[in-house]
């Protein structure tokens, strides 16, 4: 009889254990912010963007109560399936992390929720610690603030500062072309330098010249936007590279950018027998595994260069602006001009991704909040180190904490050398802003074809790009000229023109 | 005991009538929603300006003018029938021969049935990585044989023609096995009596397969390269991975044309291109079906 007392009263003791215990977790959940809730983001499968917005979700389910449910999708995939989740009504998504140039065609829409309140009431945030470029220009649209910036994206030129310091290729070099090997500043320089190591065993290893992104329907629309600066645009910013700010005309067959792809379609004889089948993908296997002696990259190529199994470059890596030219083209006087010094004119290319709020969902406000704890310092100045992320650093604690680099496994060579490039770009008043209009991606499309048609040797890059601005004229008709060219100016800060 | 049953004439109220539409509602509501629904919802686009602003009012026959006046579309439509026409030839080819190697009395030959069928049990999207490391002469397996033959720096798939080749040769690689499994089983359900006749007669075993086999196969074989036609005339997933459509545009299919044109969500012209493929699939396999039948009712 004890023995049951005991045991009926051990149960009961349990039972109310239980029943307290589950008490207070109830009590703990309700009392987050925004338990029993779910918020669904979606972006790129990469898994460099997808990597780490499921990392960083369970913190913030732990802190919040929200259940972060992460859709992951191809990049093809990314731009459609979101605009058909707006378009339909189905509203599945939350939010999204893409590419800032396709503001044009979401904000138009109405599907975006300008977060200006919402950064204004989130000092943790710290929004005013992002670089001005990414703040001012990638997160805005029409005077609003539409993203939060989680990426910064430059398109940098990256070489080999051990081949650049070895004495023996400094005098070869000198020999050969008649001036000092350092790293180049003009395209022909470049395109030199290519030559000049292209065939030769460093380490055991035949290096190629370069290796750059050429293949179709990847990101060659980027690359010869980068290579077409230093030619097309030398007033400044708002001069802007791909239309004429005055009638909406393509500037896309003029000289520079002819110019500009022709020297790209000649480097590949520098580079390895497929790179016109290149993405950047191979571009960052070649280029970390120590395959070549220059590359043209985002940022990627840094963070991927600390992977002590896959880079053969750790402490090698030098990184410098995008070259640029003395020789420009003038397009109002339709004629090359020489400058005394070289036009740098880096490009903001993609321009960082960067996360949105759904201007339907119900979840707004967890929405926006997840976007603002990944920017925070706290959690971005890991995430812009890692090789796996594919974000770059866009935050002035990014440029200005070695420490962050070091610990990643970068040098502090590496770490100033990177850092350094991306810092001139940021800093030049001669930014080249990329296409952010309604029809981007078809504008971009269009050149892809015209692009590939040249690299392939099907059309001289003329005709290819004559071709390009053909369709981009009709194009811009159909989508409307005066609407298109007030938002191109719009995106370059320039007042819109009266009777337009 | 035998009974002649008439035939009831009832109406639609009829017990009979209600039972068969009761059977019959189900498959055809999923009819309607997999399959007329959306090619009605596609007409409906394709005569549409809709873009990501919407609907954009209808445009007719703009969208299918702009797709034929831009020779993007019969570049496409040309490496595609190249695709068809190439590589459904050797997929036959290899899957007819290989079925005749596995109906003869080979050691492990259940094993290489199995072995064969591998291939096609994978998503297209693997097999297509697969083959683009496979193709990758400079670092894939392959590399120490092309290296003896000097042939690791040649541009494999930066050359429109090369490239092409590559495409089928993976494509066959997939789909070989499912011609072989039809052919097979076609194969095993074959007679045995004409060629007793045969052998008797003197017939060599070129006789047999020329003048029995084959001709007996005809049905299936047609039916067969039938099937495969309209699959690779959907082809995408070999060029878009291994080439993304280049170099250039030579080997674009046209159906990468049209997700390439749905990236940018111009769904009228997607969905115009769409209709352009329907139609040529549907006037090449025309084609093809009167001419085997005008052959098999006229014996070759």
């Amino acid at each position: 009889m004890n023995k049951r007392k005991l045991l009926v009263g051990s149960l009961m003791g349990v039972a109310l254990l239980a029943a307290v215990g589950l008490l207070a977790a109830a009590s703990g959940q309700s009392s987050l912010k925004y338990a029993g809730r779910t918020m669904t983001i979606v972006t790129f499968d990469g898994p460099q963007i997808g990597e780490p917005l499921k990392r960083h979700a369970p913190e913030f389910e732990k802190l919040t109560g929200a259940k972060i449910n992460v859709v992951l999708t191809t990049f093809s995939d990314l731009f459609p399936r979101i605009l058909t989740d707006f378009t339909s009504g189905t509203n599945t998504f939350d939010a999204g992390v893409f590419d800032p140039q396709w503001l044009g065609d979401y904000v138009s829409g109405g599907y975006l929720e300008p977060l200006d309140s919402y950064i204004a009431k989130t000092p943790s945030m710290k929004w005013n610690e992002i670089m001005p470029f990414f703040r001012e220009f990638s997160a805005t649209y029409a005077g609003k603030t539409y993203m939060v910036p989680l990426d910064g994206d430059f398109q940098m030129v990256y070489y080999r500062r051990d081949l650049w310091a070895n004495k023996q290729f400094k005098a070869d070099f000198a020999a050969k072309y008649g001036y000092a090997l350092v790293p180049p500043k003009t395209w022909g320089q470049y395109n030199d330098m290519a030559e000049f190591f292209n065939g030769k065993t460093v380490d055991g290893v035949k290096m190629y010249g370069a290796v750059e992104a050429q293949k179709r329907n990847a990101q060659s629309f980027w690359l010869l936007g980068s290579r077409a600066g230093g030619y097309m645009q030398y007033k400044g910013t708002t001069q802007g590279m791909f239309f004429n700010s005055d009638t909406m005309k393509p500037l896309i067959n003029a000289a520079g950018f002819v110019r500009a792809l022709t020297e790209w379609k000649n480097i590949q004889k520098f580079g390895p027998p497929n790179m016109i089948n290149f993405d950047t993908g191979d571009v960052r296997s070649a280029f970390v595994g120590g395959q070549a002696a220059l590359a043209i990259d985002w940022g990627d190529i840094g963070s991927l260069s600390t992977d002590k199994k896959t880079s053969a470059i750790q402490g090698k890596l030098g990184a410098v602006i995008l070259p640029g030219s003395k020789e420009i083209w003038d397009r109002s006087a339709n004629k090359w001009i020489t400058k005394n010094a070289v036009n740098y004119a880096p490009y903001a290319a993609f321009g960082g991704w960067s996360g949105a709020v759904n201007s339907k969902s119900k979840n707004k406000d967890i929405a926006f909040d997840y976007l603002a704890f990944l920017t925070q310092p706290e959690n971005s100045d890991e995430d812009v180190t890692l090789g796996i992320t594919g974000f770059n650093p866009y935050r002035q604690s990014h440029f200005n904490n070695d420490s962050i680099w070091i610990k990643s496994g970068m040098t502090k060579e590496d770490a100033s050398n990177y850092l350094g490039a991306i810092k001139s770009s940021l800093k030049s008043k001669n930014l080249v802003l990329d296409i952010r209009l309604p029809g981007t991606d078809r504008y971009q499309k269009l050149l892809d074809e015209g692009i590939a048609r040249a690299l392939s040797g099907e059309e001289t890059p003329q005709v290819a790009l004559d071709g390009v601005s053909a369709a981009w004229d009709k194009l811009t008709d159909e989508l409307g000229r005066k609407k298109q060219l007030t938002i191109y100016r719009a995106s370059l800060k320039l007042k819109s023109l009266e009777g337009n | 005991m035998s009974q002649h049953v008439k035939p009831k004439k009832g109406g639609f109220s009829s017990s009979e009538t209600r039972s068969k539409i009761f059977f019959l509602a189900p498959a055809l509501f999923l009819v309607f929603v997999l399959s007329i629904f959306p090619t009605i919802a596609s007409l409906f686009l394709a005569i549409s300006r809709y873009g990501p602003a919407g609907f954009g009012g209808f445009v007719w026959l703009g969208n299918f003018i702009d797709v034929l006046g831009n020779r993007h579309i019969w570049e496409t439509l040309g490496t595609t029938l190249i695709y068809v026409v190439c590589g459904v030839s050797l997929q036959y080819l290899l899957g007819f021969g290989l079925a005749l190697l596995l109906t003869q009395k080979l050691r492990f030959r259940r094993f290489f049935r199995v072995l064969f069928l591998i291939p096609m049990m994978i998503t297209p999207v693997a097999v297509a990585y697969i083959m683009r490391m496979v193709f990758d002469f400079r670092i894939g397996p392959l590399a120490p044989i092309m290296g003896i033959f000097g042939l690791q720096d040649v541009p494999w798939l930066g050359n429109g023609t090369l490239a092409k080749i590559l495409i089928i040769l993976g494509d066959t690689w997939q789909w070989t096995p499912f011609i072989l499994i039809v052919m097979l089983a076609g194969l095993e359900t074959l007679p045995h009596e004409p060629y007793e006749a045969a052998v008797v007669d003197g017939a060599t075993p070129w006789e047999l397969f020329w003048h029995i086999t084959f001709p007996m196969m005809l049905p299936v074989s047609s039916t067969v390269i039938l099937i495969r036609m309209v699959e690779a005339f959907k082809i995408v997933d070999m060029p878009i991975v291994l080439t993304g459509g280049g170099p250039g545009v030579a080997t674009e299919s046209t159906t990468l044309f049209a997700y390439s044109t749905w990236r940018s969500f111009n769904l009228g012209q997607v969905s115009a291109i769409g209709y352009i493929l329907l139609f040529t699939v549907t006037l090449v396999t025309t084609l093809y079906v009167n001419t085997v039948r005008r052959r098999i009712a006229g014996g070759m």
